[in-house]
């Protein structure tokens, strides 16, 4: 996927719930990139240059990681936010 | 939007204006041509700006976007370079590392026993390599002298990482080889230093060229 194929996606998907602002989104694809968990090919498309990114070999692995670690977290969040008080 | 040529030109040259590296002018200029065609307003070059302030930054803030994005990915080349080298004494590569070792020990028995210093040979291969690495570069444009052209990372990374052993070889000379050197070390130990860096520097460029062909790409 390219960057501007990315914002589109992630605003489809969350119904414009989540505006992804480029800004933040390619020094976090070109920071991924350079610890080699992006690979990426460029393509001539009307005319111009496309950079496409996907996960590389340590990307899909780190992934697996960042999944558990999300997922552990809402648990730990869930548990937080379903304590109530005692006040007897 | 569909832009006119010369629409698409005042975009090109506006972005080619924000960006200093021609990888980011390709992802930029990508992107709000990308962002163009999907609104439904008419052209203005203000708009441009608008969609490069609001998802880019200043032209300030892309700069250093782009400073960022070369450090990380040039340390991070830095890295399997160095990688590469420690590689050298993994059991698969063993016979070649044995091969530059017996040179390396040939031209020093060689060298001991005619007492020959080997200074002018380093001085003579080090100016040899240099010019041969910068035709190099400029041969695959790493290098422009053409100052309408943009800079690419690669090249830099590519340069950056070629021309590192040149940078050692003076400091070298001046302290370890040259007559008056700081320590006045004698022929015998001076060829042992100048062998050891030539067998360092031959390593180096193993690496560099098994790195280049597999892995380096900045695009």
């Amino acid at each position: 996927m390219y960057g501007y194929e990315i914002t589109q996606k992630v605003k489809i998907i969350t119904q414009g719930e989540l505006l992804l602002k480029e800004g933040a989104l390619y020094p976090a694809l070109h920071k991924l990139e350079a610890e080699g968990l992006l690979q990426t090919t460029t393509e001539v498309v009307d005319n111009r240059v496309r950079k496409y990114y996907a996960l590389s070999e340590d990307g899909d692995k780190e992934v697996v990681n960042k999944l558990q670690e999300a997922k552990d977290f809402i648990t730990q969040l869930q548990l937080l936010l379903n304590l109530k008080p005692n006040f007897s | 939007m569909r832009l006119t040529e010369l629409q698409t030109v005042e975009v090109s040259k506006y972005v080619a204006a924000a960006t200093q590296y021609r990888e980011t002018y390709h992802e930029i200029y990508d992107h709000v041509m990308n962002e163009m065609a999907d609104l439904a307003l008419p052209y203005d070059i203000e708009l441009v700006g608008k969609i490069v302030r609001q998802h880019f930054g200043s032209f300030k803030e892309i700069k250093k976007h782009e400073h960022r994005y070369l450090t990380r990915t040039k340390y991070s080349y830095f890295k399997l370079l160095a990688l590469e080298i420690t590689g050298l004494f993994r059991i698969t590569n063993i016979a070649y590392t044995i091969l530059v070792l017996v040179l390396g020990g040939l031209a020093h028995q060689f060298a001991t026993k005619n007492a020959y210093s080997l200074t002018s040979v380093y001085l003579w291969l080090m100016g040899f390599s240099f010019v041969l690495v910068s035709v190099w570069l400029f041969n695959n444009r790493y290098i422009l002298f053409n100052l309408r052209e943009k800079l690419t990372m690669k090249g830099e990374i590519i340069g950056w990482l070629l021309l590192f052993p040149f940078s050692l070889a003076p400091m070298l000379f001046t302290v370890f080889l040259a007559e008056h050197n700081l320590f006045g070390l004698s022929i015998q130990v001076k060829n042992l230093i100048t062998i050891s860096f030539f067998l360092l520097v031959i390593s180096y460029a193993r690496s560099f060229i098994i790195l280049y062909r597999k892995r380096l790409k900045v695009f």
